[in-house]
């Protein structure tokens, strides 16, 4: 199992989110990889959502058996809604990597950390 | 602890939140609502008449054959049901309509937009008389709200619902007689622990000041500002 580990819990908004991905690949080696943050809504309403930044992971960068830890990095825009927990809605951070392997009956891997993400001072 | 109830709106769509007008004394932004629109009234218009045509057709042909038909009291309650919401949105287009023609829409001059958490502004709010001025006293209250306003599917229906989190009452204003200007003028305060504004398709968090107007015999009514608060807090 992929494991994502951020560097800090909360994030202001213009701040960047800093964090590493660590795994150690069984075959097969996964086809595609990415890593991307951002909000969901849940609540009462209809969940809105929004990827807010994606990075595609070199897959070569693993090996059968090794223990690979990729460093990755994401910048919270200014204007992004920040972590809300209210009576009707909450807004809700994460970063999700997936993992997506060859063949019809394999399953992809997902892995997803929360995070709050907090106004900025001026 | 009593936890608030969320108040069922009619409203399917949030009001877009608009872009203000820079002007030399701040930001200019505009009740839409108020704004006259021809093709926007006939609309409306037509969709009252028809609405009431059908109602009142079925309310005249059930109280025909009611005594006939004891069927027909089925129809006579649901068509006057129609017929009753039919008259109150004729009532409430005629005011709207009685109002676009005695005064201009509702403007608001803030001194900064948007607003950051934290942060107080001046605001000055105005509607111009058409015509004349006004002859009785009036009174003139605003307040700033923030409130969360979500869309969901239930069944077959779209439903919304909004949840008042904060509100800023300010001072009550009056008017005296003999002006073709309502003015009012105060100063808004967004709380340091506020949550910025948030809007997406069906879940919205919302800053808005309300101002009301109550001028005996003329107008009461009441203009709403969407006001944007950033994710930023003043030091």
């Amino acid at each position: 199992m992929i494991d994502i580990q951020l560097s800090q819990t909360e994030v202001r908004v213009g701040d960047v989110l800093s964090g590493r991905l660590i795994w150690t690949p069984a075959r097969p080696l996964p086809k595609q990889a990415t890593v991307a943050i951002g909000w969901r809504t849940e609540g009462r309403g209809t969940v809105n959502s929004q990827k807010v930044q994606e990075l595609q992971i070199d897959c070569d960068r693993f090996a059968t058996g090794i223990t690979t830890t990729i460093p990755v990095q994401f910048q919270i825009p200014t204007s992004a809604p920040v972590s809300y927990d209210g009576l009707l809605l909450r807004i809700i951070w994460e970063a999700t990597v997936v993992l997506a392997f060859p063949g019809l009956l394999t399953r992809n891997q997902q892995q997803a950390m929360l995070f709050r993400v907090l106004p900025r001072s001026s | 602890m009593v936890q608030p109830q969320p108040q069922s709106v009619a409203y399917r769509q949030i009001p877009k939140l608009e872009q203000p007008q820079r002007i030399a004394e701040g930001f200019l932004l505009t009740d839409l609502e108020q704004v006259w629109s021809w093709r926007k009234s006939i609309y409306r218009s037509l969709f009252v008449v028809i609405w009431n045509i059908i109602a009142f057709v079925y309310l005249v042909s059930g109280v025909r054959n009611v005594a006939t038909d004891r069927g027909a009291i089925i129809t006579i309650v649901i068509s006057g049901l129609l017929a009753l919401g039919g008259l109150m949105m004729l009532a409430k287009l005629i005011i709207q309509i009685l109002l676009a023609s005695r005064f201009f829409p509702g403007e608001l001059v803030v001194s900064r937009f948007p607003l950051r958490l934290g942060e107080a502004s001046q605001v000055r709010y105005r509607r111009r008389l058409r015509r004349g001025q006004t002859q009785k006293p009036a009174q003139i209250s605003a307040q700033l709200v923030c409130y969360e306003w979500i869309r969901c599917q239930q069944g077959t229906d779209v439903q919304a619902f909004t949840q008042k989190i904060w509100e800023q009452a300010l001072p009550v204003q009056a008017v005296p007689v003999g002006i073709s200007k309502l003015e009012y003028e105060g100063q808004i305060q967004i709380p340091r622990q506020g949550t910025p504004s948030f809007e997406a398709n069906d879940n919205c968090i919302c800053w808005e000041l309300q101002v009301a107007v109550d001028l005996p015999g003329l107008l009461i009514d009441a203009s709403t500002f969407r006001l944007r608060v950033v994710p930023e807090v003043v030091a």
